[in-house]
């Protein structure tokens, strides 16, 4: 390079140099960011205070008008108390109320999850036809007594849900990925899955013997009202053999939402990722299905709350999509109970009729992006 | 063959049964050099970075300091060589510095062995890098506030965090003002030397290339149509055969070779 053309590029370099803002400390920035943490780890201890609020109304409210004294004293001395309110609190308040907290963890976990390997904000197990693919499934053995070879008759309902919603799950990703959709055929291929799902269960319905059609309608409608300890228990077991797996994937699914080709780049195994992901949701989402039937809109509501609050970190991300799932629906259980006097309404029909307005400013706010 | 560089031999890429690279050599890439690919669009450029960085499955050898990277694993891979493609970061609700950490601990990454200056604390480092970038001050804005020029400096660090050995940029100016393409390509330049990377660049701009570039390949069809120092390779007759213009290359009152175009070729 001659002389000259090395004094043009010092001239350049130093006029760029100059229009560079003060640079702050990296230290000082790097306390910044500690602090930041610190913030999210609080809003993250707020969430769990505040559904250990949702939780305490929940148990409470109801249509027997049982006291909070004599609920709690129930709660910690049963052997004291009547069996008529221990079958109450124990039987009944208890796994409805926890259920609501531990389907809400489901979706909420599930529901970030899908939004991020489909790279997609209006994914949701129940948006794009997860939760009526396990629905379907479910109804399968309820009224066809169909499930796999080699499953207990006990599990065929749930077994059934998670084959369906993982079928379906694999197709939204060979969708996604393979027939080189946008954002926008994703979701409406996931709303074709929807209403296909939901005209198959339909159909069920219609050729269902009257004891097994009540048992449907449950499905479609999204209820607690039949939680038990064992579903309690098998959720949540399932909660917490997917929860490890889900925050040891956090920086790779932060780094898938730099984009595919980025994050491939960094070192991610972005198809063995989303494989995985796509497994643990389809096990929450069926699971939820299995046991309370389809409850909408958690799992796309919960995550974009998540955001807003914590930002896309998924380590502290993916936690606050649960517990912002959980608190969610907890408050949907009270507010089932007290719309109605004496009525308990199912519960997804409120979490649907609040999530609604919800999803339309979701598609107004990304129009044009997809 | 040099085993200290990069070597590519019988490179071959095909997407399904269309071929788009049919066997590319590159012999003797050096550390410490930037060296810019130029071809009209569909030539091959951006599939040979994407082959170079494992994310298009190709045929023949891939040598770097006496290691096959065509035989290692994407891991293995992303240790040393990082891709960054031609699309902005998403723009996501994630701080800047957030979005260097994610880059950093997706997987293990390389160390620049010569680099003893910056800190162990991963988030110290990654403002440290920035401030050298001239965008500390972005380092805790979100990522979807950002301008196409900031977003792409914010790439250019998340790449560099994981201090690669090997850079791949693919067409990294094509959202930026006059400004901030001198400035990118400075740093880029200075990062290379600094740090003894082997950068190679996809770029449209035949001026940047010339006045930037240590060495520069120019594809057609996926065929290497030159290869050498930037005032040898670009030639008249290459511009005429590559893009379909007349064209000359003058030296210009400062000393820098400028390319006029003076039409189209018949």
């Amino acid at each position: 390079m001659t002389a000259s053309a090395a004094t043009l590029k010092q001239d350049l370099t130093a006029s760029v140099q100059a229009r560079q803002p003060l640079q702050p400390d990296p230290v000082q920035l790097a306390r910044a960011y500690k602090r930041l943490s610190g913030w999210r780890l609080l809003v993250l201890v707020l969430l769990g205070t505040a559904i250990l609020g949702a939780l305490l109304t929940d148990f409470t409210t109801g249509s027997s008008g049982l006291e909070l004294p004599t609920l709690l004293h129930t709660l910690l001395a049963p052997d004291a108390t009547e069996p008529a309110l221990r079958v109450i609190v124990w039987n009944i308040r208890l796994p409805y109320a926890l259920m609501a907290v531990i389907v809400g963890l489901a979706l909420g976990l599930a529901g970030a999850e899908m939004q991020t390997v489909l790279a997609n904000p209006l994914a949701s197990p129940f948006t794009l036809g997860l939760s009526s693919a396990a629905a379907f499934g479910a109804a399968l053995a309820i009224v066809l007594d169909w499930s796999l070879p080699g499953i207990p008759a006990a599990w065929a309902v749930p077994a059934n849900a998670f084959v369906f919603a993982m079928a379906s799950a694999l197709l939204l990703d060979l969708v996604a990925r393979w027939g080189g959709m946008s954002t926008t055929g994703v979701v409406l291929f996931g709303i074709a899955l929807v209403f296909s799902f939901n005209a198959l269960v339909a159909l069920l319905q219609f050729i269902a013997t009257a004891e097994a059609l009540q048992g449907l309608v449950f499905w479609t409608m999204g209820s607690l009202s039949r939680a038990t300890w064992p579903k309690v228990m098998a959720l949540a077991m399932a909660l917490a053999l997917v929860l490890p797996f889900s925050m040891r994937n956090a920086w790779r699914l932060t780094a898938l939402r730099l984009g595919e080709d980025r994050a491939a780049s960094f070192g991610v195994d972005v198809r063995r990722l989303r494989l995985g992901a796509l497994l643990r949701i389809s096990l929450l989402a069926a699971l939820s299905v299995a046991f309370v039937g389809s409850i909408g809109f958690i799992g796309l509501v919960a995550p974009h709350i998540a955001r807003r609050l914590v930002g896309d970190d998924h380590r502290f991300y993916l936690p606050a999509s649960a517990l912002t799932g959980a608190l969610v629906l907890s408050l949907a259980s009270v507010a089932s109970k007290s719309l109605v006097p004496d009525v308990i309404v199912p519960v997804g029909i409120v979490t649907s009729l609040v999530g609604i307005p919800f999803f339309l400013a979701i598609v107004l706010k990304t129009r044009g992006r997809a | 063959m040099n085993t200290q560089g990069l070597n590519i031999t019988q490179l071959n890429v095909a997407y399904g049964r269309r071929t788009v690279i049919p066997s590319l050599n590159v012999l003797d890439l050096q550390p410490g050099s930037v060296t810019v690919v130029l071809g009209p669009n569909g030539s091959g450029k951006s599939t040979m970075l994407r082959a170079l960085a494992g994310l298009a499955s190709a045929r023949g050898c891939i040598a770097f300091e006496g290691m096959e990277l065509d035989k290692a694993s994407l891991a293995e891979r992303a240790k040393r060589v990082v891709y960054l493609p031609q699309a902005l970061p998403a723009p996501v609700h994630l701080r800047v510095i957030e979005s260097l950490l994610a880059a950093r601990k997706a997987s293990p990454h390389s160390r620049w062995t010569a680099d003893n200056e910056l800190p162990s604390d991963a988030v110290e480092q990654g403002a440290m890098l920035m401030q050298r970038l001239g965008i500390g001050h972005l380092a805790m804005r979100h990522l979807d506030e950002l301008s196409g020029g900031q977003a792409q400096l914010a790439g250019l660090a998340q790449a560099l965090i994981r201090q690669p050995r090997v850079l791949l940029l693919d067409e990294p100016l094509s959202a930026l003002d006059l400004n901030h393409q001198f400035h990118v390509m400075s740093l880029v330049r200075e990062e290379t030397h600094r740090h003894r990377m082997i950068t190679l660049v996809v770029l449209h701009d035949l001026g940047i290339a010339l006045r930037h570039a240590d060495r520069v390949l120019v594809l057609k069809d996926g065929e290497l149509l030159a290869d050498g120092p930037p005032y040898e390779a670009v030639t008249p007759e290459l511009l005429a055969r590559v893009y379909g213009v007349l064209a000359r290359v003058e030296t210009c009152s400062r000393g820098t070779p400028q390319v006029i175009v003076d039409g189209l070729t018949a």
